[in-house]
């Protein structure tokens, strides 16, 4: 249906997810894993069924995923060279053109659990009534700017406990040298990792892949840390293991940008565009859904 | 990212941001339960355990709730086609009602609008229509058909009859089939009356149906209810009918079990507004707002696509 079609196409501006597509996500244990997702050419096949009458219309298949919910494949498609659209497809040559979302009388609970594994560098009690996780790239500018939000979240909520989880994305050349530092300066310092990525974020424009290391180092030193160390030490097997683990982390939950942060479960990517104290009503009201 | 702020306000206000497009849904809401009123469905839904109000109630309280500026009404809960996945009818702060697809074995729903989707997705449609027995116009044998539920008191089914015509004046391959769909009484006081006179018009004089409910459309704004049956009837001398004749076939409950039967028709086709137009089963709302190219193309293509 035309109408309908352009209706969507036109308010899925609000979509536009300039990133690569996401990566595909590991099939919910059991539920998905025997699922058949259709192929592209099926995809293309059913989209020219329907828009084909009209030679404006193009488009192109993204991805195609299994879906958080069972039995439901996700096919992501770029229509028009500018609009971003899920198609989740149903039995019966059926599908939704819109958007899945957690929903429920405990929605945010699957993540809620698989980010109990989360063991980056924390702030606040350790047995806290809920947990606010940010996945964060140091490269990345919208980082930056989430962080001194993130950080006042920390401290206007003591009871909260806050966990840094690196998420370096592989179009940024060295956030992931950026980590590695951060992940290290952690393990010798924790004290003083908050600072260290602070002056990493402040110095963002002045760092390139070329002197990333030298910088990196620089910025060790000025925050007291042995700058040496930390070097040898962001260049081992191990760290790069555990960098690794913290991103498979992040996928697992469906993280596709950074900064994304969950609050008890419930993600947020890009803090939602909200502004400071819809933020915090959104915590305590977290706060006061602790574990459901 | 960029982007993922602008992801997190759709996630987070989807139903309020997908409202803004969906001007049709109001309509949709507007119509469907009255319609469901006007006649028993065809054939019961299979039994479905439905989350009550208070429970989808309660799940959008968990997700929407730490605003205090949000509010929402839920208009429905039904099952929807898919075993398993029931359609919830809700609008975010007073705007136009939007689809939420929920998922009661997972904690997940979609918001959006479900679409036919596949490699022949106007087959379940097509198969459907194949009872519809209006009257025709155009091809005898035709390549495929356009059916169309119309109101004869709905002006923008006076607005698609011409360009109706005019399609199968153009694709002399394409038969069209007029189906009665009056809305019910609240909504248009005279077109159930309209549309008894219009059948009893097709049957008695098939030539003559097309003139007289072109004479109906055009004569829209001078008809009340209480004036119904004499304009109804001068208007069927006009197109040469016996008028009298007319009235007392409207009148017979054969006439009304057959108005009926193409509601529960539209009705299993789920049609809640009028005209709602299905070409080789594809269904087409607001017809009369689609460019004429671009609807002839949408023809030729169903033409290219016949049977499939």
């Amino acid at each position: 249906m035309r109408q309908l079609f352009l209706a969507l196409v036109l308010l899925l501006p609000a979509l536009a997810w300039s990133q690569a597509p996401k990566q595909a996500k590991k099939a919910t244990a059991g539920t998905t894993a025997a699922m058949k997702l259709p192929t592209p050419a099926e995809v293309d096949v059913a989209l020219k069924r329907s828009f084909g009458y009209d030679p404006s219309i193009t488009w192109r298949i993204l991805q195609i995923v299994p879906s958080d919910a069972q039995g439901i494949s996700d096919v992501y498609v770029l229509l028009n060279n500018k609009d971003y659209v899920h198609f989740y497809i149903l039995p019966g040559q059926k599908a939704i053109e819109g958007e899945m979302m957690p929903f429920g009388s405990n929605p945010f609970a699957d993540d809620r659990k698989k980010l109990q594994a989360a063991n980056g560098p924390a702030r606040g009690p350790n047995t806290p009534i809920i947990s606010m996780i940010e996945f964060s790239d140091l490269e990345c500018p919208y980082c930056k700017a989430a962080q001194p939000m993130v950080e006042k979240l920390a401290t206007d909520f003591p009871q909260v406990r806050y966990v840094f989880q690196n998420f370096p994305l592989p179009m940024h050349p060295w956030a992931m040298k950026a980590a590695k530092y951060a992940d290290c300066v952690a393990n010798q310092d924790r004290a003083a990792f908050w600072k260290y990525i602070d002056s990493v974020f402040e110095n963002q424009g002045g760092i390139a892949l070329a002197t990333a290391d030298d910088k990196l180092k620089e910025l060790a030193g000025e925050a007291g840390l042995d700058a040496q160390k930390i070097s040898t030490c962001a260049s081992s097997l191990e760290t790069d293991a555990r960098v690794n683990k913290s991103i498979a982390l992040g996928k697992s939950a469906g993280v596709q940008g950074t900064p994304t942060v969950f609050i008890n479960g419930r993600k947020l990517p890009g803090l939602g565009g909200l502004d400071y104290d819809h933020l915090k009503a959104l915590v305590q009201f977290e706060i006061d859904h602790a574990g459901k | 990212m960029t982007s993922s702020k602008q992801i997190f306000v759709l996630s987070f206000l989807v139903f309020a941001v997908l409202a803004f497009g969906q001007t049709n849904s109001a309509k949709k809401q507007a119509s469907a339960k009255p319609a469901k009123s006007a006649a028993a469905p065809v054939k019961a839904p299979p039994p479905v355990l439905l989350p009550s109000q208070a429970q989808i109630d309660a799940a959008l309280q968990r997700t929407f709730g730490y605003d205090a500026g949000l509010s929402w009404t839920i208009y429905d809960i039904k099952p929807s086609v898919i075993p398993g996945l029931v359609d919830v009818l809700v609008s975010m702060n007073k705007q136009n009602p939007v689809h939420l697809y929920v998922s009661p074995d997972t904690p997940y729903a979609v918001a959006g609008e479900m679409i036919p989707f596949g490699p022949d997705p106007f087959a379940p449609a097509r198969e459907k229509l194949k009872p519809a027995d209006g009257p025709t116009l155009g091809a005898q044998a035709p390549v495929i058909d356009i059916v169309e539920f119309s109101d004869l008191e709905c002006p923008h089914c006076k607005k698609a009859a011409p360009i109706l015509e005019k399609l199968v004046a153009d694709f002399p391959k394409v038969q069209l089939r007029f189906q009665q769909f009056p809305l019910p009484a609240t909504m248009h006081p005279w077109a159930l009356k309209a549309a008894q006179y219009a059948d009893c018009a097709a049957r008695e004089k098939k030539d003559a149906f097309w003139k007289y409910i072109n004479a109906i459309f055009d004569n829209q704004g001078s008809i009340a209810a209480v004036t119904a049956d004499d304009k109804l009837k001068e208007l069927a001398t006009g197109v040469g009918l016996d008028a009298n004749k007319l009235a007392t076939c409207a009148a017979a409950p054969e006439t009304e079990s057959s108005v009926n039967k193409s509601l529960q028709l539209g009705q299993s086709l789920d049609v809640n507004q009028t005209p709602t137009v299905f070409i080789n089963g594809r269904r087409v709302l607001s017809i009369g707002d689609i460019p004429y190219e671009q609807l002839k193309a949408l023809v030729q293509f169903e033409i290219d696509h016949a049977g499939k």
